[in-house]
C-alpha cells in the first residue's frame, strides 16, 4: 500500500443495491453500479458524445422554457418583479396560498399516518385495501373537484338538498343556500387536504415498511397498547418519511391549482397559481412570470434537496426490514377505516357524475325518473368534445411513446455515470426538476417560450406532446431506473462475456427484462397523462384543447351535465389505463 | 495461457483512494484451474472482472492466449464480448426471459458461430456434460438452485471459450448441493480439460478445485501456489489462518534467548530461533494438538499446561477451549479422551515440532527446540 504515483483514479458509488442474498461487500470492490465499463477510446468518445447530445435535448427541453421565464421575470432590472410586489391584494393572495397549503398538509400528515398505519394492519384476505388509497391519486383531479361542487355547492348542491329536507337546517332554502359551501375557503382545504393525504399515504407507507414489524412488537411485548405502541415508537420513527413527505406535500399544497381554479372563483379565494392564470388571460406574461417565482424557487430547491436526502438514505438501503406488513396483528378497524377514504373519494365522486350526467339538468335534485342518456349522445357528438378526446388521447400516447426512450437513455446515463459524474449529476437533476417545479409553472414556461418568434408551436398539438413528455421525465426514469438497479449487473455482464456487443445487449437482455416496468411506466404515465389539467390549460388553444381543458370550459359556461359527462370519459380512461398498469405489474402504482 | 502482469486498480469514493488490485501478477498454464482465496473485499472479484473486461484496470497488462486484451501502454482494452472468455456468476445471471435453450443459444449467436447453431449439437453437448437435458425447453425460473447452476455452467461452455472464470459460483447453493456441485466441477475439469480462474472465499472449494491457489490480501496476492503448498507451508500468518491454522499463540522474547508465554511472563518456553523478532507466534490446527497424561515423558515438541474453559461434543470429538496464558486455544480431542475433560480441568497439550508453523512479525521463521532445555 505504499506505492505512489497512483494513476487516475476512478470513483465508485457506494449506493448501488446488492442483490439480496448476495455476500457482503465490504468496500467498493464490487455491486452493479461499480461496473462502469470504460472502453476502448473510440467507443468511449461515441457514448459521450451521445450522453452529450442527450444532455443537450434534455436542457433544451426542460431548462429552456423555464430560463426564459426567470429571464422574464428579472427584464429591465425586475421591473416585472416590483409590478408583483406592487399588485392590489397580492398580500391576501400569498396569505392565502400559505394558509391553504399548511393546513392542508397537517390535515394529510394526520390522514395519511393513520390510513397508512391502518393499511399495515389489514387482515390478510384484504389485503388489496391498502391499494385504496392511491386511488385519489390516478382520479382525474378536475373530474372528482367539480362532483365535490355537485355534492356541495350551496345552491345545487346535492347534500345542500338534503341537509335542507332535515328539520336541523329548516332556516336555509334553496333560494339562501347553504347550510354547506364548497366554494369557501374551508372547503377548498378541506379537500385539498384530502387530496394530499393519499401523497402522504405513499411516503408513510414506505417509511413504515423501514421501520418493520420487530419494534411495534418488542412495545407490545413491553405491555404497550396498540395506541401507545403507535404514539410512542411508529411516529418517531417516523420522523424522516413525515418531514420528507411533509416537504413534498407542502409544495404540492402551495401550487394548488385544479381546486381553486375550480372552487375558488365564486367567492375570489385567490392563491398564487390562480393568479398567474389570471394575468395569463390578461396577457400579462411578466407579472404571471414574477408570481410563478417563488413556486419555481421552492421547487427547484425541493429537488436539491432530495437528491441529497436520496445520496443519503439508498446506503442504507440494504438494512430496509421486511416491513410492517404483515408483522402486525390484524385490527377491525383497517378495513372500515381505508374504505371510508375509498368511498368518500372515489365512489362518491364518480357516482355523483354519473347521476349528474343522467340528469337532463342539475339542480340539486335526484330524479331518477327523469334520467336519460342524451347528455351523453349530445356531448360526445359536438366536435369540441371529439376532438379535445382525440388531442388528450393523441398527446397522451405521444408524450409516452418519447418520454420511455428517452427515460430509459436517462436512466443509462445515471445509472452507468455515463459522460462523467457531472454529466449524468446534472441529467439527474434536469429530469428530476419537473417533479420539484409545479406544472403550471412549466404550462407557463412552455407558452411563453414557444410563442416566441423562431420557436412558435403555440396553437399546435406539438406544444402539448413536448410539455407531456417533458411532465413525464421524473416518472419514465425513476421508474426505469429503479427497474435497472433491482436487475442488477450481472445479466448484462453475462451476456457481454457471451460475446453481445452493447446494443445487442440492450435489445436482447435488459429491455426484454425490463419489459413488465417499462410497460407499467407506460400505463401509469397514460393515465397521469390523459387528466393533465394544470400545464394544460396554459398550452391550449381554441383548436387544441384536451379533455380537462375541454371540462373547464363546460364548467366555466355552467353546462353542468356536459361537466359530468367529460368527467366519466376521463374516469373510463383512467379506469382502462390503470387496469392496464396493474396488469403489467403489481406495484407501479405504489412506485409513484 | 492466461498472464496478468502489474494489475492495478483504484476506485474511490468520498475522498478515500481504495486500492482493491495492487500490483497483482500471475500465469495460467494450459488446463490449470487458479483458484483466488480470499475474504470478501481482498480484490480477488475486481481482479476477475478485470480479466473478463467487466471493468477496466489503471495499469498493468492482460495477455490472454497469446493476445494482448488489456494493455494500456498500446491503447488496448478489448471489451468484453471480444475476449472469448466463459464466465459463470455467483447469482448465475441466466436470463430468465429465455428458455435454458435460449440461454444456451445466446452466445453462439452473439459470437455468430452459425455453423454450431445449425448443427445444435453444441448446445445438446454443453449441456448433456451437465446434466440439464431434460430441461432444455424450461425456464429458468422453473429450476432449482441446484439446476441453475448447471445451466449457468453449460453457458460458460458453450462457446467453447478460450478461459472460464468463475466468480464465486456455488455460493448461493446449500452447504449438501454445493459438495454435490463442487465434486461435478470438478470432473468436468478433468474431462473438459479447461483452463480457467475460479474466485471464492471458501478454502475447501479451494483445496478441491485448484491445480493452484493465490491467496489474496487487501488487492495483494498473499502466496501462490499448490493446494499442497500451502497447506503445509503457509508462508505468512495470514495464509496461515486462511486455511485453518486456527490457534493462534503469541511468545514474547525475554532476553539472553529465551521466550516466555505471553500473559505469563515466569513461564518460560524452550524454543529457539535465529529469527531477529520480539515475539514469535505459533500458528495450528485444532486436530494437530496431542492431549498428554502427566506421566509422558520425552515428548518430542512443545508441551503446554493449561485449563479447560469449555468442551463441546461434536460427534467424532470434542472441542475443548483451552485457556494458557493469554490465549485460548481450540483443541480436538478424540470422543473417549475428550469426555474426561470438563471445565476447569487442569490439562497438559502437546503439539509436535512439524504440527505448527511459526511467524515473526507475520512472516514465516524456523523455530526447534531449545538446546540444552527439556521439556517444561
Amino acid at each position: 500500500m505504499n506505492r505512489t504515483g497512483s494513476t487516475s483514479t476512478e470513483d465508485v458509488r457506494h449506493d448501488g443495491i446488492d442483490p439480496p442474498g448476495a455476500e457482503p461487500r465490504s468496500g467498493p470492490t464490487t455491486g452493479p453500479a461499480a461496473a462502469r465499463p470504460v472502453r476502448s477510446r473510440r467507443s468511449r468518445r461515441r457514448t459521450t458524445a451521445l450522453t452529450v447530445v442527450l444532455a443537450a435535448a434534455l436542457t433544451y427541453l426542460v431548462l429552456f422554457p423555464i430560463i426564459r421565464l426567470v429571464l422574464l421575470a428579472l427584464e429591465d432590472g425586475g421591473a416585472n418583479l416590483a409590478r408583483a410586489i406592487g399588485t392590489p391584494a397580492i398580500g391576501r393572495t400569498l396569505v392565502t396560498t400559505l394558509l391553504l397549503a399548511v393546513i392542508s398538509v397537517i390535515m394529510a400528515a394526520v390522514l395519511g399516518t393513520v390510513l397508512a398505519w391502518l393499511a399495515t394492519r389489514l387482515p390478510v384476505r384484504h389485503r388489496w385495501a391498502a391499494v385504496l388509497p392511491l386511488l385519489p391519486i390516478v382520479l382525474p383531479p378536475i373530474a372528482s373537484i367539480s362532483a365535490f361542487a355537485f355534492l356541495l355547492a350551496p345552491r345545487s348542491g346535492l347534500v345542500n338538498d338534503l341537509l335542507r329536507s332535515l328539520p336541523f337546517f329548516s332556516g336555509y332554502t334553496a333560494a339562501t343556500g347553504g347550510p354547506l359551501n364548497v366554494y369557501s375557503f374551508g372547503w377548498i382545504v378541506a379537500i385539498t387536504g384530502l387530496y394530499l393525504t393519499s401523497f402522504m399515504f405513499v411516503f408513510i407507507r414506505a417509511g413504515l415498511a423501514r421501520v418493520g414489524p420487530a419494534v411495534v412488537e418488542a412495545a407490545r411485548s413491553s405491555g404497550a397498547s396498540p395506541t401507545r405502541a403507535f404514539l410512542r415508537v411508529v411516529v418517531p420513527l417516523l420522523r424522516p418519511s413525515l418531514t420528507y413527505g411533509g416537504a413534498i406535500c407542502l409544495l404540492l399544497g402551495l401550487s394548488q391549482f385544479t381546486a381553486p381554479l375550480i372552487l375558488g372563483g365564486n367567492q375570489n379565494v385567490r392563491v398564487l397559481t390562480t393568479d398567474v392564470y389570471y394575468y395569463v388571460g390578461l396577457h400579462e406574461y411578466g407579472l404571471a412570470s414574477a408570481l410563478s417565482m417563488p413556486l419555481l424557487i421552492l421547487g427547484t430547491a425541493l429537488v436539491l434537496a432530495q437528491r441529497g436526502l436520496l445520496a443519503n438514505s439508498r446506503r442504507f438501503a440494504s438494512d430496509v426490514g421486511k416491513g410492517v406488513q404483515g408483522g402486525s396483528r390484524a385490527s377491525r378497524w383497517a378495513l372500515p377505516g381505508l374504505a371510508l377514504y375509498g368511498v368518500l373519494m372515489v365512489v362518491v365522486p364518480v357516482l355523483t357524475l354519473v347521476v349528474v350526467s343522467l340528469s337532463p339538468f342539475w339542480t340539486g335534485h335526484v330524479n331518477p325518473g327523469v334520467f336519460t342518456f342524451r347528455n351523453f349522445t349530445d356531448t360526445l357528438a359536438t366536435p369540441a368534445a371529439q376532438t379535445a378526446i382525440r388531442t388528450s388521447l393523441l398527446s397522451s400516447v405521444a408524450g409516452v411513446l418519447l418520454a420511455l426512450p428517452v427515460g430509459y437513455l436517462a436512466a443509462e446515463v445515471i445509472y452507468r455515470r455515463r459522460g462523467g459524474r457531472v454529466v449524468s449529476a446534472v441529467v439527474d437533476f434536469i429530469v428530476g426538476l419537473p417533479l420539484g417545479i409545479p406544472a403550471v409553472v412549466f404550462g407557463l414556461g412552455f407558452l411563453y417560450f414557444y410563442s416566441q418568434p423562431g420557436f412558435q408551436l403555440y396553437g399546435t398539438p406539438w406544444i402539448i406532446i413536448l410539455l407531456y413528455v417533458t411532465l413525464m421525465l421524473p416518472y419514465s426514469v425513476r421508474l426505469q431506473l429503479t427497474a435497472r438497479l433491482s436487475l442488477g449487473d450481472s445479466y448484462e455482464a453475462a451476456a457481454r462475456s457471451s460475446g453481445a456487443g452493447v446494443l445487442l445487449t440492450h435489445l436482447r437482455i435488459v429491455v426484454p427484462m425490463m419489459r413488465s416496468s417499462i410497460a407499467g411506466a407506460a400505463a401509469l404515465m397514460f393515465v397521469l397523462l390523459s387528466h393533465e389539467f394544470s400545464a394544460s390549460v396554459f398550452v391550449r388553444s381554441v383548436r387544441t384543447q384536451v379533455m380537462g381543458t375541454q371540462l373547464y370550459d363546460y364548467w366555466s359556461t355552467g353546462t353542468a351535465p356536459k361537466v359530468a359527462v367529460m368527467g366519466i370519459v376521463m374516469c373510463v380512461i383512467t379506469a382502462v389505463g390503470v387496469t392496464l398498469a396493474s396488469r403489467a405489474g403489481s406495484g407501479t402504482l405504489e412506485k409513484l | 495461457m492466461l498472464t496478468v502482469s502489474g494489475l492495478e486498480k483504484t476506485f474511490s469514493a468520498k475522498g478515500d483512494v481504495v486500492r482493491a488490485v495492487d500490483d497483482v501478477s500471475f500465469d495460467v498454464a494450459e488446463g490449470e484451474l487458479l483458484v483466488l482465496l480470499g475474504p470478501s473485499g481482498c480484490g480477488k472479484t475486481t481482479v476477475l472482472r478485470c480479466i473478463a473486461g467487466h471493468e477496466s484496470a489503471q495499469a498493468g497488462r492482460i495477455r490472454l492466449a497469446g493476445e494482448a486484451v488489456f494493455d494500456p501502454a498500446d491503447g488496448v482494452d478489448l471489451p468484453p464480448e471480444r475476449r472469448r472468455i466463459g464466465m459463470v456468476f455467483q447469482n448465475y445471471a441466466l436470463w430468465p426471459h429465455l428458455t435454458v435453450r435460449r440461454n444456451l443459444e445466446f452466445p453462439l449467436r452473439a459470437q455468430k458461430l452459425k455453423a454450431e447453431l445449425a448443427a445444435g449439437d453444441a448446445v445438446q453437448n454443453a449441456a448433456g456434460l451437465v446434466d440439464c437435458l431434460p430441461y432444455l425447453e424450461r425456464f429458468p425460473g422453473e429450476l432449482s438452485g441446484g439446476q441453475q447452476q448447471r445451466v449457468a455452467l453449460a453457458r460458460g461452455l458453450v462457446a467453447k471459450p478460450t478461459f472460464m472464470l468463475f466468480d464465486e459460483p456455488l455460493s448461493n447453493l446449500d452447504a449438501l448441493l454445493r459438495a454435490q456441485v463442487r465434486h461435478d466441477l470438478h470432473e468436468l475439469h478433468q474431462t473438459v480439460g479447461f483452463s480457467g480462474i475460479y474466485v471464492t472465499h471458501d478454502q475447501s472449494e479451494a483445496f478441491a478445485l485448484g491445480n493452484r491457489l493465490a491467496i489474496m490480501r487487501a488487492g495483494r496476492i498473499e502466496q501462490i501456489g499448490t493446494p499442497q503448498e500451502i497447506y503445509g507451508r503457509p508462508l505468512t500468518e495470514y495464509a496461515a489462518n486462511f486455511v485453518g491454522l486456527s490457534n493462534r499463540l503469541v511468545l514474547d522474547a525475554a532476553g539472553a534467548g529465551r521466550w516466555t508465554l505471553r500473559g505469563e511472563p515466569d513461564r518460560e518456553i524452550p524454543v529457539a530461533t535465529h529469527a531477529d523478532t520480539d515475539s514469535l507466534t505459533l500458528r495450528f490446527r485444532p486436530h494437530d494438538v496431542d492431549l498428554l497424561t502427566d506421566v509422558a515423558t520425552g515428548y518430542d515438541g512443545l508441551v503446554l499446561e493449561g485449563k479447560v474453559a469449555d468442551s463441546v461434543y461434536e460427534g467424532r470429538h470434542y472441542d475443548l477451549s483451552v485457556a494458557a496464558g493469554s490465549a485460548t486455544l481450540n483443541v480436538h480431542a478424540a470422543a473417549p479422551d475428550g469426555a474426561r475433560f470438563g471445565p476447569g480441568d487442569p490439562v497438559r497439550i502437546g503439539l509436535r515440532w512439524r504440527g505448527g508453523s511459526w511467524f515473526g512479525d507475520g512472516a514465516r521463521v524456523e523455530v526447534g527446540a531449545r538446546a540444552g532445555a527439556g521439556s517444561a
